[in-house]
């Protein structure tokens, strides 16, 4: 469309995938046999009298060999796809074949994923999420990078141009604007990342998992863990207490290996752009994935940072997307390790002009501190006094006479740190005491409103507000009846309008 | 005061608070009791089987003083709830209030609809009651469902619906 000479592009004729497709179905069955046999297999294998067994087991999987090739051959060459009228056709082949046809306005994400093989290769894999009902997703299974790029830009660009500007918000402007760099990982800051992770709730994961092997164990010592380790191992009390503070530090240091390598592979060559109509995201080490974030999907934002990474002044970013959407699926791109610039460039494209927007801020009521007390800090403190009170030790009335300050400084500063801001476009609210984290939601992005009371709340007039989005909900909790009311009529007024 | 300087006259806003709720239809409240009945009868005859195997003891007055303290509180929060349920349907949006101890107040916009779908079971069909779904594409229960009201009422609604859904998008 840009280019009026040149030869007709291949997707407006029927195109079949890249023959790499073959090697890809082919690598997809093969896993799921193997996810799904793999016990007779290593029965059969380890199995005594193999010997005979093994000339059965070699037929049979010569056989499901030739089955699965005959079965990937013929889905390539029934495999199709092509525009044709405004409509992406997808023909599926194989035993069953099928004719796919989905209007292009339908198509919301277009979602490009690398596995090895494809690397290897230089393809990709397309998947479309589409609005229809279940059963109407288009995954091609590889097709040339070349090609995949120039069908999505196709597909974005005709959606651009053919679907009325619902919001207005879209630049109609942007004809094919050059992509911008926002983020680039490198090893090194990978590994800055993987370090500022949360790790005591991994090393937490970690000890919970030990503890319940030292339960499953204790038929085989006939006796408590516990109880082998201090007599028959012959350690003393000290040293056990010593011993835990050892497990706990190792637990912790493979905890903080773990994620390390974690977000490695997750994260490598991590490569965040502004498109001219969002973003995209290309990362991973064996499955590289590319997620496209189209403006208009994007529902809301939220970003957040452990104080690790606010000493480091990084950002864990995510965006709410909207796929599919009687699949009540949703889409969430994930940005690790955004510095504030990144942020505001986010911000700026899916809500323009947050910074000069007067915001007016609304605090939770206190009821939100004290029905947290009640729930974390007393219901427990009872529990925890009559365990001191019916089987006395020192470490549970420690704990009882700990339990309570703790918890209650713990969500003093959690309630100081949640507020609301409110403006006529949107919504921006931040909570959190060791992670803090903060969304900002358009209030065209709303689907529907629900205004909720408990009877707690009612005692002092309070109401929560919960907004829905297509990606998930989010909540301004606590706030007076009246204001609640209001917040939730011009909301409605504020959609109703569109 | 909320918002300043905005493109919307507060005063002029239509607000939810104003709105004249429509409660739901008496044989509403005879096919919750009907269920209510069923699934306290189906507690009782397991209730029974597990004694009958047990033999008499002293906490099976315990048990059965339990069942028959839930069913009674069952039963007169059924009919709290019931008087505390209501919907409207208005120009632009679709509200519906309920809940006793928690209560909810869901508003869903026309412009919004994705589909709406209308629901009878057998019992609710012999007392000419049925239900309506609007669904909207919100995520995590961003839909709204009104459960018993009158069969030829829930059509109505869903005609009026579907039309204003249309001409609004």
């Amino acid at each position: 469309m840009s280019e009026p000479n040149a030869p007709a592009p291949f997707y407006f004729e029927p195109t079949r995938q890249s023959p790499i497709a073959i090697l890809v179905i082919l690598a997809k069955l093969i896993r799921v046999l193997i996810g799904q046999l793999w016990p007779v297999l290593a029965v059969i294998l380890l199995g005594r009298n193999a010997g005979k067994r093994n000339v059965v087991l070699l037929w049979i999987m010569a056989g499901v060999g030739v089955f699965s090739i005959a079965r990937a051959f013929l889905i390539y060459f029934r495999t199709r796809f092509y525009v044709e009228d405004g409509e992406f056709i997808f023909e599926k082949g194989g035993f069953v074949r099928s004719r796919l046809s989905v209007p292009l306005d339908k198509i919301q994400t277009i979602t490009f994923q690398q596995s090895f093989l494809h690397r290897l290769f230089n393809v990709v894999s397309v998947e479309m999420d589409t609005s229809g009902s279940k059963g109407s997703e288009i995954n091609i299974n590889a097709l040339e990078r070349k090609k995949a790029n120039e069908l999505r830009e196709y597909l974005l660009t005709w959606k651009k141009e053919n679907v009325h500007p619902e919001s207005g918000e879209g630049n109609p402007d942007v004809e094919k604007t050059p992509e911008i760099p926002l983020l680039q990982l490198g090893f090194g800051e990978l590994l800055r990342i993987g370090l500022s992770q949360n790790h005591l709730r991994s090393a937490g994961i970690l000890i919970g998992l030990a503890f319940s092997f030292a339960g499953e164990i204790q038929p085989i010592l006939g006796q408590s863990t516990y109880v082998y380790l201090t007599e028959d191992l012959g350690l003393s009390l000290n040293f056990f207490w010593s011993f835990a503070l050892w497990i706990t530090l190792f637990f912790l240091v493979v905890a903080v290996f773990a994620t390390l390598v974690l977000t490695i592979v997750r994260f490598y060559e991590l490569r965040f752009v502004q498109t001219g109509d969002g973003f995209r995201l290309e990362a991973g080490l064996f499955n590289r994935r590319e997620q496209a974030a189209y403006l208009p999907k994007i529902q809301f934002l939220r970003w957040s940072a452990n104080p690790l990474q606010r000493m480091l002044k990084l950002f864990n970013l995510r965006l709410y997307q909207a796929a599919g959407h009687e699949l009540s699926t949703k889409q969430i791109i994930q940005v690790p390790g955004c510095y504030e610039t990144q942020i505001n460039a986010v911000r700026q494209a899916y809500f323009p002009g947050s910074n000069q927007l007067k915001w007016t801020r609304l605090n939770p009521h206190r009821q939100y501190f004290y029905q947290r007390l009640f729930i974390i800090g007393s219901l427990p403190l009872v529990a925890l006094v009559l365990k001191t009170a019916l089987d006395f030790s020192w470490y549970w009335l420690l704990v009882s006479l700990l339990w309570l300050p703790v918890t209650a400084w713990w969500q003093w500063n959690l309630f100081r740190r949640h507020h609301y801001r409110l403006s006529e476009e949107g919504l921006w609210n931040q909570s959190g005491f060791f992670t803090s984290e903060q969304t900002l939601l358009l209030w065209r992005n709303v689907q529907a409103v629900r205004v909720q009371q408990s009877f707690a709340e009612a005692r002092y007039q309070l109401v929560d507000v919960i907004f829905y989005t297509a990606s998930g909900s989010v909540v301004v909790g606590k706030i007076p009846a009246a204001t609640g009311n209001e917040l939730r009529d011009y909301v409605l007024a504020k959609v109703e309008m569109l | 005061m909320l918002f300043e300087n905005q493109q919307i006259d507060l005063a002029e806003l239509p607000s939810v608070e104003a709105v004249h709720f429509q409660s739901l239809p008496p044989q509403a409240l005879k096919l919750r009791i009907i269920n209510w009945g069923i699934l306290q009868g189906i507690l009782f005859l397991f209730m029974i089987g597990f004694l009958s195997i047990a033999g008499i003891e002293w906490w099976e007055i315990v048990i059965l003083a339990a069942w028959m303290l839930q069913a009674a509180f069952f039963y007169r929060m059924l009919h709290k709830r019931f008087y505390r349920e209501a919907y409207a349907v208005r120009e632009k949006d679709m509200i519906h209030a309920k809940g006793y101890w928690f209560r909810r107040q869901m508003t869903v916009p026309y412009n919004r609809v994705q589909h709406v779908e209308i629901r009878q079971g057998p019992i609710a069909r012999s007392l000419g009651l049925g239900s309506i779904s609007v669904y909207t594409a919100g995520t995590e229960g961003g839909h709204l469902v009104i459960s018993d009201i009158e069969f030829t009422e829930a059509e109505r609604i869903k005609q009026f619906v579907a039309q204003k859904a249309e001409t609004d998008v």
